[in-house]
C-alpha cells in the first residue's frame, strides 16, 4: 500500500483571490499529514506576510503555541509565542514579482503543525489556511494536503 | 498513480563535473531532489552546490536571474543572509579537501521545488548538512526569476571541479 495519498488540492484561480483555504472532513485513517503551499500575499509588507493555520475552526490564539526561527536579516532570531499566525511566511507585493512561498508543514500524529502546537487533543478533521492581515492569497497560489501512513 | 514517483537517479561511478536531469515531465505538482554528494574541491572541506534551471531544454546560466537566502550553522556559529543576482548557490556540501575529510563521508541535501509548472517564478527550499572538519547545517530558499515551466535542472559545484565518485542524485515527482 502506498505510504502517501494526495488528499486535497486548491489553486487560487485568476480573478478570484481568497482569504482562506479550508479542507473539511479530513480522513482519520492516516498517521501524519503534510501540507505544501506555494502562496503569495495580495498586499504590501516589507518583511513578508505570516499566514495562519487553524485546526477544527478553533481561532482562539491562546489555544496555540509556536516556537520559531527566523532569518529575515543577517542575524537569526528565535522565540515562542501564543497564537496561530507563525505557521508560515509568504512573499508580499513588495517582493520580486511572480515569486511565491516554499512552505512544507508536517503534522505528525495529527497533533502538531511544524513548530505550531495546538493545545487540543481532538482529532483534526478540518484545516484552514488564512492569509492573515485581512487580505488575500493571490491568484496561482496552490495548496496541497497529503496523508501519510505508518507501518 | 503513486504520490511520489522516482523520475531519475544518477549514481556516479566516476567523478563528474555536473549532473543534469533533462526532459522532466510536467505531470507533477512539485519536484524533489535527494542528494548524497561530495565535491572534489581541494582547498576547503565545504563547497557550494549550484543549481541551474532550464526550460525548452535550455539551461539558464545567467547569474542575475537567480537569488537565495540562507540560515546556517557552521560549528557553533549561526548566520543568515541573502544574495541576489549571484547564481543559486546552496551552502554547504562536503568537499574532499585534498583527502583531509573522511573518504567515506558525504553531504546530504533535500531540495524541494514548488509548483514548477505554474505561472510563477520557480522557488525552492533546501535542507542540507555535512560533517568535515566543521559540521554544517543549513536551511535555505532560492528562486529562478522566470515563470516558464522547468523541464531541465543541472547540479554543479561552485568551486569543484567535480562531484566525486559515489555521489548519488534522485529526482522525484510529487503529484498534486
Amino acid at each position: 500500500m502506498a505510504a502517501w495519498t494526495h488528499l486535497e488540492h486548491d489553486t487560487i484561480i485568476g480573478g478570484l483571490p481568497a482569504t482562506t483555504v479550508t479542507w473539511s472532513s479530513i480522513s482519520q485513517s492516516y498517521d501524519h499529514l503534510c501540507i505544501k503551499v506555494s502562496a503569495r500575499y495580495s498586499a504590501a509588507g516589507s518583511a513578508g506576510q505570516l499566514h495562519d493555520v487553524v485546526y477544527n475552526g478553533d481561532t482562539t490564539d491562546s489555544d496555540y503555541s509556536n516556537t520559531y526561527l527566523i532569518a529575515s536579516t543577517t542575524t537569526p532570531t528565535m522565540g515562542r509565542l501564543d497564537g496561530r499566525s507563525y505557521a508560515a511566511i509568504m512573499p508580499t507585493s513588495d517582493f520580486l514579482a511572480d515569486t511565491f512561498s516554499t512552505t512544507t508543514i508536517w503534522i505528525p500524529a495529527l497533533r502538531w503543525c511544524a513548530t505550531l502546537f495546538h493545545e487540543n487533543n481532538d482529532a483534526i478533521t478540518e484545516i484552514s489556511m488564512v492569509a492573515g492581515g485581512g487580505q488575500d492569497f493571490v491568484a496561482d497560489s496552490t495548496f496541497d494536503l497529503y496523508g501519510i501512513l505508518g507501518a | 498513480m503513486a504520490v511520489i514517483e522516482a523520475i531519475a537517479t544518477t549514481y556516479l561511478e566516476a567523478d563528474a563535473s555536473s549532473v543534469t536531469f533533462s526532459s522532466i515531465p510536467t505531470t507533477y505538482e512539485h519536484l524533489q531532489i535527494r542528494m548524497s554528494m561530495k565535491s572534489e574541491r581541494a582547498g576547503s572541506d565545504v563547497d557550494g552546490l549550484r543549481v541551474y534551471f532550464g526550460t525548452g531544454g535550455t539551461l539558464d546560466t545567467v547569474a542575475a536571474n537567480y537569488g537565495y537566502h540562507w540560515m546556517r550553522g557552521v560549528a557553533t556559529t549561526p548566520s543568515a543572509g541573502r544574495l541576489t543576482g549571484t547564481y543559486l548557490n546552496f551552502q554547504n556540501m562536503l568537499a574532499a579537501q585534498g583527502g583531509v575529510t573522511n573518504a567515506a563521508n558525504f553531504g546530504a541535501m533535500i531540495l524541494d521545488i514548488f509548483d514548477y509548472t505554474g505561472a510563477k517564478n520557480t522557488t525552492c527550499s533546501a535542507l542540507m548538512g555535512s560533517t568535515g572538519n566543521w559540521s554544517n547545517l543549513s536551511f535555505e530558499t532560492g528562486y529562478w526569476d522566470n515563470v516558464a515551466v522547468v523541464d531541465k535542472i543541472q547540479l554543479d559545484q561552485v568551486n569543484g571541479p567535480n562531484f566525486l565518485r559515489g555521489s548519488e542524485f534522485t529526482l522525484y515527482g510529487i503529484t498534486g
